[in-house]
């Protein structure tokens, strides 16, 4: 694997990372916000 | 080509260590509820684990950095992992409160070994000159990612498994973060500091630099600031009658746009002054906390000021733990950046501790918020003065 290789596929597996955490939080995110704001504001 | 493919894996692996080491812990915020009601575990004794777990964590960490600088990482990195995960299966098994701090005790000793320092020195060891900073970032970026993430992925396995799994399912996660260890400590030149200045001198020379002892006070106000924010935030906004999924909203901006400050951040200080930058940085937030306090309040402002705060969140990392390895070298970083670190646990155990007096004592978090205006521009003023060269040694060397 050549240099640029390597790279783009850093570049792309960092990108699936952060596109399943934003997929999990859009999924999650309303239940988790609400557990957490009734946590911090009881 | 070799050596630059196996420094970009490692970068990438140290990156992956610090998402699972400091992502896992971000999730415990979601446990208090559920252990709450199940063991009658008070909210102060759960509160009392972390704020032990933030206090041992940076106390440990100049001791974690100094085997790290002296007998390699790899190992050290590989300890904590170990020690994480038994922290997170002995908090899983705990039918009390004993067991709670317990496992806050562990996690915050294994926070030592594969946190911030030792992860950070490795690859600041490894680093090419010109590189460092960048790379400082992304691993950085790594941490504030995790931070993001794993709060969702253990509330998934809280929902579908109950609280006990799901520390357990936690512990086997961090199990990943032993084979990581090895392949953030295998990059050319992160092993241990070989020849040259031993690890009393290191100190020494450090303890007689003014930059360290200005480095070290001002990484005090970002703990005090980011601790402060990251506990009292929610309520304050409740206070002023904005809803709950505000202040929650806003600390989820606060990481989102945090991965993208911390790299900013590494990239700006790999062509800038890094000193500079530190006080702009502080000073930006000044400004931030300023115009929270005094513009109109609304939902859309709050988000706002989450996003804008995310990006000065982190990004003090790799500017700060940059500036020890430009100006000392990076044999000793992982030590030296724990030093300074421990100043950082200190401000926040004082922004989580002083945010909730100031507010018993004056009825509101008004005085806070300007005292995080007044120490954003101390640290500005501080950061400012610091020398931004190689100690005679290194400049003699040439070994910058």
């Amino acid at each position: 694997m050549r240099d640029g290789g390597l790279r783009l596929t850093l570049i792309g597996a960092a990108a699936m990372l952060l596109l399943g955490a934003v997929y999990l939080w859009a999924v999650r995110g309303p239940a988790i916000l609400m557990d957490l704001g009734n946590i911090w504001c009881a | 080509m070799m050596a630059q493919r196996r420094f970009w894996i490692a970068v990438a692996c140290g990156a992956m260590v610090l998402t699972l080491a400091t992502g896992l812990r971000a999730t415990f915020g979601l446990f208090l509820k559920p252990i709450n009601l199940d063991l009658g575990i008070s909210r102060e004794l759960f509160g009392l684990g972390i704020a032990l777990q933030n206090l041992l964590w940076g106390a440990a960490s100049p001791f974690a950095g100094a085997i790290a600088d002296k007998f390699g990482a790899g190992r050290v990195i590989g300890a904590g992992a170990l020690c994480y995960m038994a922290g997170l299966a002995v908090m899983g098994m705990a039918g009390g409160g004993a067991q709670i701090v317990l496992g806050n005790i562990l996690v915050g000793l294994a926070l030592s070994g594969a946190g911030f320092s030792v992860v950070l020195g490795a690859i600041g060891r490894a680093a090419p000159a010109d590189k460092r900073s960048a790379a400082l970032g992304i691993i950085t970026a790594g941490g504030s990612f995790g931070q993001f993430a794993m709060v969702p992925y253990a509330h998934v396995l809280l929902e579908s498994f109950g609280w006990s799994a799901a520390l357990f399912g936690l512990a086997a996660t961090a199990m990943l973060m032993l084979p990581l260890s090895r392949a953030t400590a295998s990059a050319p030149g992160a092993g241990p500091a070989a020849g040259g200045q031993t690890l009393r001198e290191s100190l020494a020379e450090a303890f007689r630099h003014r930059g360290f002892w200005l480095l070290t006070a001002g990484f005090f106000v970002c703990g005090f600031q980011l601790v402060f924010v990251a506990t009292h935030l929610p309520a304050s906004l409740a206070d002023r009658g904005l809803p709950t999924w505000v202040g929650a909203w806003t600390l989820a901006l606060v990481g989102l746009f945090n991965i993208v400050g911390s790299y900013g951040c590494g990239v700006l200080g790999g062509r800038y002054s890094k000193k500079n930058l530190l006080s702009l940085v502080y000073a930006l937030r000044s400004l931030v906390f300023l115009l929270f306090i005094i513009l109109p309040m609304s939902e859309w402002s709050v988000l706002a000021f989450g996003a804008a705060l995310g990006l000065l969140w982190l990004g003090t990392v790799p500017l700060t733990s940059g500036l020890i390895a430009y100006i000392f070298g990076p044999a000793y970083m992982s030590m030296l950046y724990g030093i300074v670190f421990f100043s950082h646990q200190v401000g926040s155990f004082f922004g989580a501790w002083l945010g909730g007096y100031a507010y018993d004592v004056t009825g509101s978090y008004d005085m806070m918020w300007w005292l995080c205006v007044a120490l954003g521009l101390a640290a500005a003023a501080l950061h400012w003065p610091i020398r931004e060269r190689p100690v005679s040694r290194l400049a003699q060397t040439g070994a910058a």
